[in-house]
């Protein structure tokens, strides 16, 4: 996925993210694609920005993956728009990902506490 | 939030989805999700829900000032442009020019990478073959009248490393210079009808630069002093020659010296192939010169 405003190693992580972040956001509350952007965006407070489009490969990897499934409805602007809601396949692995994502933040949180001087 | 796009931004947003959706073969779902992608963000900006970033406002900025490249060169038109310091200019035209001139004439234009090892290695040789010659004839008078010429190992080995460090000295010019060309090229209007290297020259003012023609005009810009442009329906007649200033011309260079109203004949430039120049600048030519 792509993403602004960062550098190639900042951009790798957030890459290796993307599933957990969209999920994450999808577990808050179901919501279509420009909207789940927007709130990405708001999340990220300014660290990085989203290359708006490319965040619907993602969506539809997850929807055959079972992860998400979809239906299109009317939204508060009165369009009709194709909404993501998270299932329950997609819960337990935002649950297994986030867990494993932890385990990796612990590690380097250890790893810093080390006196390198 | 606005509720309706305006019909062209309508088209444009449906113009994207088609680039992306129709032609992978992707469903007419996706098309649709897409576009509603795109009406939503477009709606906000409109409607100021959606925020302008630094970098927007820079993208929104810059597309809506133009080609730079075409302003560059429009500008310089007008304004024309003091490039260099002055010991800038004593470089360039001591070398780019002068030295060029001294040595063999003008051939060393056009500035391609792929002349500045040529030329250099024909100077070497070209050098090389003249003192083996000088050398040879004085061995050869020394046998048969015993005159003691200079001949000895010092002196051919002085000789050869000259030829030599002519060789380097060309390259190093031809490479700084060329250099220079190719920068100088890339700053400039992209859509000449003609455009090659030349040797740009006003007074005793030699210069490598580069010759254009676009819009009725003959424009010259070279790397030591300012642009000079001049309308073809000024230029009252051309003289065509082979040689400038004591420097022989060799090959297919020509310098066109131009005679142009109300400025006098002290402004022409040399170029390697003439002949779309002499049927781009019209039929203006001196008795005799062509």
């Amino acid at each position: 996925m792509a993403v602004l405003g960062m550098d190639k190693n900042q951009k790798e992580l957030v890459g290796a993210s993307t599933d957990i972040v969209i999920l994450g956001v999808l577990a808050e509350e179901p919501n279509y694609g420009y909207m789940i952007v927007k709130r990405i965006n708001e999340v990220a407070d300014g660290l990085f920005t989203w290359q708006e489009g490319t965040v619907y490969p993602v969506l539809h990897k997850l929807e055959k993956e079972k992860l998400v499934r979809t239906q299109w409805q009317t939204a508060d602007s009165g369009r009709r728009r194709k909404y993501y809601y998270i299932t329950a396949k997609g819960r337990k692995a935002l649950e297994a990902r986030t867990a494993r994502w932890n385990e990796f933040h612990g590690m380097i949180s250890r790893l810093m506490e080390v006196d390198y001087a | 939030m606005p509720e309706e796009l305006s019909s062209e931004l309508e088209r444009e947003i449906s113009e994207i989805c088609n680039k992306i959706a129709k032609s992978h073969g992707l469903s007419d779902e996706v098309r649709e999700e897409l576009y509603g992608h795109l009406e939503d963000k477009a709606l906000a900006y409109i409607g100021g829900d959606e925020s302008l970033s630094d970098a927007d406002v820079a993208l929104l900025v810059k597309e809506h000032f133009g080609d730079q490249s075409n302003l560059k060169a429009m500008l310089g038109e007008i304004h024309g442009s003091r490039k260099f310091s002055f010991a800038d200019e004593l470089t360039y035209s001591g070398f780019g020019g002068n030295k060029a001139d001294d040595f063999w004439g003008v051939f060393i234009f056009p500035w391609k990478k792929a002349n500045r090892f040529l030329y250099s290695a024909y100077i070497a040789m070209g050098t090389e073959l003249l003192v083996l010659f000088i050398l040879g004839t004085l061995q050869i008078v020394n046998l048969f009248v015993e005159a003691d010429l200079p001949v000895s190992g010092w002196f051919w080995g002085g000789f050869s490393f000259l030829s030599v460090f002519m060789g380097v000295i060309f390259y190093l010019t031809y490479l700084i210079v060329g250099n220079k060309v190719d920068k100088e090229r890339g700053g400039l209007r992209k859509s000449a009808e003609l455009q090659d290297d030349c040797m740009f020259i006003h007074g005793a003012l030699e210069s490598p630069g580069i010759a254009q023609i676009y819009d009725g005009k003959l424009v010259l810009t070279p790397l030591v002093s300012d642009q000079v442009t001049i309308p073809l329906s000024d230029i009252e007649s051309i003289e065509e020659r082979h040689w400038y200033n004591g420097s022989q011309y060799w090959g297919d260079n020509v310098y066109f010296k131009l005679n142009v109203r109300d400025k006098g004949s002290r402004i022409g430039f040399a170029v390697s192939r003439p002949a779309p120049w002499r049927q781009a600048l019209g039929k203006k030519w001196v008795p005799g010169t062509n």
